[in-house]
């Protein structure tokens, strides 16, 4: 049949999972804050623009210096992760302010956030589309069925699923992330039993920054960095958290599956229909199971 | 196929605001003569030498022009009624004079204006004020601010030419983003609180739709740079008065079926992403209407309509690989046609087929060679901006943006440059024929009698008020003094090509094509 020859599915089933990878680092980063801080944080997609626009500054730098591509993705980690210093800045500076506020107060300081980030986008980097000099097919292409794919598909979907790992790990295992699941359950008896919860907020927010800007820096190979980037990300990325449960580290996960595999394959079947079927499950979810597939967890 | 008339001379940059005046001279200079010539043909015809000029005139002095050149044809004629009428109003400075001359098979009228030696009413000192829209953020807004930057050049290089008419220009720049409402909001504020003189700029359809009868209501002068007021493929606004439109939206992709059967004529199949809004819907309809004209086996197997402003298109991309079509047509425009270049590129896509990109060189210097293949049909709207003809005024305007913004400027710069051209040449030929500060309506009339030099050429309005210009597309090819793309070889369509005459639908228009 011609409509879903295996080469077909390859490429749906491929391109669904890396569109998954992208969407499940920027919706854990809502989740881990929502989780721990009650905030709904729209600031993620501006973490996901800006980690795009300096990993494109980063890799651009190293390679004029002269530095191998293949260190690439390296360079592009390390960009990631030097804007973990935005977490504390702003949630000192800005959230901290706002706990105790009603929850539209906190969306409007988080969404007045959003716009100051891309006003300073616009400065420093004009409003064409960035691009950077690190080449997907840097590290060769991978063919299968008849069709190719970048190796750097795979790299950046082992990524995601080992960050996704290693947040469960954190999150279950360590001292920290035990402190952060008793803050998410009860604040108070959490303090009187001598947690700080001021540093375990800087230390979840820090968490939800990283995550932010290490999807927006894994991104910039496969496109351009833009105006708008962020807001369009976040579109997304509230569907993840609305089919996964507020809070659910493990429903992000699934959701992001559900989301990415769905685009794929109904943007080949019925096109015009791919916003409605994502939605319409989004709904179907509120309506049935408002927790989410997997809410009330972490 | 050239619309322009360029200068061979050469000039620098800095000496720019004196090339405007001396341009303006010259036409004036040109127009008196002109108006001798007339007066001088009128004359013989009223003798009884008789006048054929083979068409109807009805624009007066630029029309008139042409009938001087042509005076051979005015000895064959043999009846005809010739009546004469001599309008004299006394709040002009000067006397127009109309003759109507009915023959059996056409009306020619002839408008002679005696500019005698009227009394000038001294122009005001305030500035003028220009209220400029554009999308200030999202992806859509690199072309938009490109045209925004085009505007606060024009404006520095006419204030230090010394305005128009000695007022200087003042530039306010609003917001295009949003929804409609509040842009029309936007629009009223300009005009209501801030008084500005004109509104100029805008790209999206959606607020042309709006705007359009909103410049009407509020007798406010709106010049587009992209936006239309098409529904579909029908003009909504036949016969304005203050509202000054875009050329059509399908203008891109008609340029692109011709050029796509020309470069590509064994394609078969066609799949076409484009933006789920008007300008994307129009699009893919023109371009296969035009193509099937030329090749009409061809056939639309797939179409994709992304959400406007997309920043991701790995979904649609996938779908595209699949469909395995021969061509992909998208008209994408701005940062997205970047992003859906570099994506489709990393998994292949342009391996398996050829692509019309009809709109992609509005964002020309962001596709890098490393992910923009050779052999793309890329269009660039009105302005290319390596375009082979000599041009010294795109010369000075590039090396200006390039040195205040350190990037190359896009076409959108053309229809600002043009906008404002057009309407400072409009105020200065009213005042000429008024004598005094014209008003909007005044102003708004002189517009479509002007032809201005703009970055692309020499250009102007329709009668229907629909800008004027011709095309550039041509395939990618990488060259070495460029990180991004050029077109070689680039071909200029010209502005009969590009859209259907005024009053005709646009698919009885593609029915004319041989």
């Amino acid at each position: 049949m011609a409509l879903l020859e295996p080469s077909t599915i390859t490429i749906l089933v491929l391109t669904g999972i890396f569109s998954s990878s992208i969407i499940f680092l920027i919706s854990a980063g809502l989740q881990i804050v929502f989780g721990i801080q009650r905030i709904l944080n729209l600031t993620v997609g501006s973490f996901y623009a800006i980690g795009a626009y300096v990993g494109i500054t980063f890799i651009n730098f190293f390679l004029k210096m002269g530095f191998s591509v293949v260190y690439g993705l390296l360079f592009l980690i390390l960009a990631g992760l030097s804007l973990s210093f935005l977490g504390p800045t702003i949630e000192r500076g800005v959230l901290n302010f706002v706990y105790k506020k009603e929850e539209a107060f906190q969306l409007l300081a988080t969404f007045g956030l959003v716009l100051i980030f891309e006003d300073m986008i616009k400065l420093i980097w004009g409003s064409y589309p960035q691009i950077s000099d690190f080449g997907i097919l840097t590290y060769g292409e991978f063919r299968f069925l008849d069709t190719s794919f970048p190796v750097y598909y795979f790299l950046v979907i082992i990524s995601a699923f080992l960050i996704a790992f290693l947040l469960e790990f954190f999150i279950k295992k360590t001292r920290q992330g035990k402190k952060m699941r008793s803050v998410a359950d009860d604040i108070e008896m959490s303090e009187g039993l001598g947690v700080k919860v001021r540093n375990i907020y800087i230390l979840s927010f820090t968490i939800g920054t990283v995550l932010g800007t290490l999807a927006g820096a894994l991104i910039i190979p496969v496109t351009a960095a833009v105006l708008g980037m962020g807001i369009e990300a976040i579109v997304l990325a509230f569907a993840v958290v609305v089919i996964a449960g507020l809070g659910s580290m493990r429903g992000a996960l699934l959701a992001s599956l559900i989301v990415g595999l769905l685009q794929a394959f109904i943007t080949f079947i019925f096109p015009e229909l791919t916003t409605f079927v994502i939605y319409l499950i989004v709904i179907a979810v509120l309506l049935i199971k408002p927790t989410g597939l997997m809410g009330k967890e972490i | 196929m050239e619309i322009g008339k360029p200068k061979p001379k050469k000039i620098s940059k800095e000496a720019f605001p004196e090339i405007l005046k001396e341009r303006m001279s010259r036409r004036e200079a040109l127009s008196t003569g002109a108006k001798i010539g007339i007066a001088a043909a009128i004359a013989a015809i009223v003798a009884g030498v008789g006048g054929y000029f083979g068409g109807v005139s009805t624009a007066p002095t630029r029309v008139a022009t042409q009938t001087i050149t042509q005076p051979a044809q005015t000895i064959t004629q043999e009846a005809q009624t010739i009546t004469q009428t001599v309008i004299k109003t006394e709040t002009l400075a000067a006397q127009t004079v109309t003759q109507t001359i009915t023959q059996p098979a056409q009306t020619i009228t002839v408008t002679q204006i005696i500019t005698g030696t009227p009394a000038k009413v001294p122009v005001p000192s305030e500035p003028l004020r220009f209220g400029v829209m554009g999308f200030q953020t999202g992806s859509f807004a690199p072309a938009s601010i490109a045209g925004m930057n085009a505007a606060r050049i024009w404006a520095d290089w006419v204030n230090q030419a010394g305005g128009i008419l000695g007022r200087k220009v003042e530039l306010i720049f609003e917001d295009e983003t949003g929804p409609v409402d509040v842009r029309k909001e936007r629009f009223t504020k300009l005009t209501v609180e801030k008084k500005v003189d004109a509104i100029i700029g805008t790209t999206a359809t959606s607020t042309g739709l709006a705007f359009g009868p909103l410049a009407e209501q509020l007798q406010q002068i709106w010049i587009s740079w992209d936006a239309t007021t098409q529904q579909g493929l029908e003009e909504t606004l036949p016969n304005p008065t203050y509202a000054f439109k875009s050329i059509n939206n399908e203008a891109e992709s008609v340029a692109g079926a011709v050029l796509t059967a020309r470069f590509f004529p064994d394609i078969r199949t066609v799949a076409g992403i484009n933006d789920d809004y008007s300008y994307g819907r129009n699009n893919l309809e023109a371009f296969m209407a035009i193509l099937k004209r030329f090749n009409p086996k061809v056939e639309l197997v797939k179409e994709l309509w992304p959400k406007p402003e997309g920043t991701d298109y790995t979904s649609e991309i996938a779908t595209l690989k699949a469909t395995k079509a021969d061509l992909i047509h998208s008209s994408f425009w701005s940062g997205h046609a970047t992003i859906f270049i570099r994506q489709a590129n990393a998994v292949g896509l342009f391996k398996d087929s050829k692509a019309a990109l009809v709109t992609a060189g509005g964002v020309l210097p962001t596709l890098k060679k490393d992910f923009t293949p050779e052999g793309l049909l890329i269009g660039c709207n009105s302005w290319y901006f390596l375009e082979p003809r000599g041009w010294p005024l795109r010369e000075a305007f590039v090396n200006e943006y390039v040195k205040r913004y350190n990037e190359f400027p896009v076409y959108e710069c053309d229809h600002a440059f043009f906008s404002f051209q057009a309407y400072k040449a409009a105020v200065e030929r009213a005042y000429e024929i008024k004598g005094s500060w014209p008003t909007k309506e005044e102003i708004a009339k002189q517009l479509t009698q002007v032809t201005v030099p703009s970055l692309s050429g020499y250009r102007s309005f329709r009668e229907d008020h629909v800008m004027l210009t011709s095309f550039w597309q041509g395939l990618s090819k990488h060259s070495p003094d460029y990180d991004f793309i050029i077109l070689d070889p680039v071909i200029s369509v010209p502005p009969e090509k590009l859209q259907p005459p005024p009053g005709m639908k646009f698919h009885d228009w593609v029915k004319t094509w041989a």
